[in-house]
């Protein structure tokens, strides 16, 4: 090509690139902050816990949206940049958010201020495979110690927030949705406590509430496994052996092996969905997380009843 | 003996072996021609540009193979695009159009808050959660597949090692073309529920290759696929059951171990490597 129309080519590319460059650099600064405190919480149930312990006193930015599963999530370039301008993150952790911990390490080690609430409230083991249980929000007392944790924390960054004050509202409200749910359990006899999940994320509220879970269908602690076909099988065995008749799926994952293995037991087998790793949007009846303990104990009673 | 009937016991264990038969058929079918033209490479970007399709059919929740043809559709014209405006060769252009199609549709699937079939679903598929519907509809594609495959079985042939003669005995070679990629893409989709994307070109090109190994004429060397196929799909999920492996990851090694395997020992035994024409 002509020496004319090479450099008009390579101006234009040129102009390209500084553009993007440009855009980026917009999209991706942070916004120079005021006395508003911005703390980032990995999932939608620590952005709850984290809710209730700020109220009106700062922003509270979810990181993994409604619905998504909290094993898999991938952050993305701006999530980055907003975990690096945040006062202090709120993390589960215990393994729970697996897609964010590189990023995670590497945010605290450039000088993030991260709390992880899941170890600090006496986790459960989990019992085949080492290593703790992360899912510690389906028991509402430890989500309030979790609050009164957050709060501590909170003190030690900012002192003048009465961040105890509101932490003890959140743990009374929770400790009103434990009695609740202990009403709503009442009538099912202890031998009648049994749960078929998805995955292992019912402990502490099995726990909590005297329950015993006999079977998952997806092994291991997290949701990404696959479960083979003489899991799946044996799955089967136990649930005709105790009686289960029903399977308890989840919002996030999709239910296909789960609705395989009631397909097997007969047509008196339900899959039932619970609320696990993510609120619900409005309208679910999940929208909090004392409102989706709740929810899910209506289900899981009307459905054991 | 229960060993054998052991891991097939159970209804949605039938369901995965009847799916992944019918899936492992009509890749085996349209395999044979991708490895007789030389089309593999243009087979796995299929494979994988079919995904934005795909993903983009489940969020606007219109159907699935419609959206996978018109990825493919788009993949297709992409390609020929580039050879065509450009000096490029048309490898070139193939792998450009997989990487961006298979990038779109990981954006797509990231960026929807409440898209439960998550990626994973569709690259390594759910043999396991085989529905009676998901049956009916690989049946469905399986026959397609054979009833086309037989129809054009000439125009394929002389396409594959003639194009000009094709031309000359007014055999349209470009709409053969465009009917295999067709068949191509429909398999693929009628069987990504069961063995995934990723692991669809494992039942697409394995069979195909090790028959091309073992015979020479060609409907010998689609019936030999389709049984080699067929088969892999039972012992992966044999051994699937008895070591507790991943189902779909199992059955699409099969085939290949297979492959090295015949190719070991008609390396042994002949001592100079020859594929069947």
């Amino acid at each position: 090509m002509s020496p004319h129309s090479a450099a008009k080519r390579i101006g234009i590319i040129a102009w390209l690139l500084s553009t993007a460059l440009a855009l980026a650099a917009c999209a991706t600064s942070a916004e120079p902050g005021g006395n508003e405190i911005t703390v980032v919480a990995t999932t939608s149930i620590m952005g709850d816990i984290a809710s209730g312990v700020m109220g009106d006193q700062g922003d509270v930015e979810v990181l993994i949206p409604i619905g998504v599963d909290s094993h898999d999530f991938l952050p993305s370039a701006q999530q980055a940049s907003l975990i690096a301008g945040a006062g202090l993150v709120v993390a589960n952790g215990l393994g729970l958010e697996q897609g964010l911990q590189d990023l995670l390490e590497a945010s605290e080690r450039d000088g993030t201020r991260i709390v992880e609430l899941a170890p600090l409230v006496d986790p459960l083991p989990f019992s085949e495979h080492g290593g703790h249980d992360p899912h510690f929000w389906m028991d509402p007392i430890r989500v309030g110690a979790a609050a009164e944790a957050l709060a501590a924390e909170l003190t030690k960054l900012y002192p003048d927030g009465g961040w105890q004050e509101r932490a003890q509202g959140y743990v009374a409200e929770m400790e009103s949705t434990d009695r609740a749910i202990n009403d709503l359990f009442d009538g099912i006899p202890n031998l009648q406590r049994l749960m078929v999940t998805n995955h292992q994320a019912f402990g502490y509220f099995a726990a909590r509430y005297g329950f015993e879970v006999i079977g998952v269908v997806i092994p291991g602690g997290s949701t990404l496994a696959e479960p083979s076909s003489a899991e799946l099988a044996a799955l089967v065995e136990t649930m005709e052996r105790e009686g289960a008749r029903v399977i308890f799926a989840e919002t996030s994952q999709p239910s296909a092996l789960a609705e395989s293995v009631a397909a097997e037991l007969g047509d008196d087998v339900r899959v039932v969905e619970l609320f696990t790793e993510s609120l619900g949007s409005i309208g679910s009846g999940a929208e909090t997380l004392s409102k989706m303990l709740y929810t899910n104990a209506e289900r899981m009673a009307s459905a054991l009843g | 003996m229960d060993w054998l009937i052991e891991p097939f016991a159970l209804a949605f264990q039938q369901r995965a072996l009847v799916g992944g038969a019918l899936a492992a058929l009509a890749l085996a079918l349209v395999g044979t021609w991708v490895v007789i033209r030389g089309m593999t490479f243009l087979g796995d970007a299929l494979v994988h540009g079919v995904i934005p399709g795909i993903a983009l059919a489940i969020l606007l929740d219109f159907n699935v193979l419609l959206g996978a043809g018109l990825a493919a559709v788009v993949m297709v014209a992409g390609i020929n695009f580039v050879h065509r405006q450009t000096r490029l060769s048309e490898d070139t252009g193939i792998g450009l159009l997989f990487v961006g199609m298979l990038g779109l549709g990981v954006i797509l699937i990231s960026r929807t808050a409440s898209y439960t079939g998550s990626l994973t679903g569709i690259l390594f598929g759910d043999a396991l959660g085989v529905t009676a519907q998901d049956l009916v509809l690989l049946a469905v594609v399986a026959g397609v597949v054979l009833v086309i495959s037989t129809l054009l079985y000439r125009t394929f042939l002389v396409l594959s090692f003639n194009e000009d003669k094709a031309q000359l005995l007014g055999l349209r070679p470009r709409v053969a073309h465009l009917a295999l990629l067709g068949l191509i893409t429909i398999s693929i989709v009628g069987s990504f529920q069961t063995v995934g994307t990723l692991l669809v070109f494992g039942l697409l090109v394995g069979p195909a290759a090790t028959a091309a190994l073992l015979v020479k004429r060609v409907p010998a060397m689609m019936m030999t696929a389709a049984v080699i196929g067929v088969l892999s799909v039972a012992v992966g999920l044999m051994i699937s059951y008895h070591a507790g492996t991943s189902g779909s990851a199992t059955i699409a090694v099969v085939p290949i171990g297979f492959f090295f395997a015949v190719l070991t020992v008609r390396s042994l035994r002949q001592g100079a490597p020859a594929v069947a024409r």
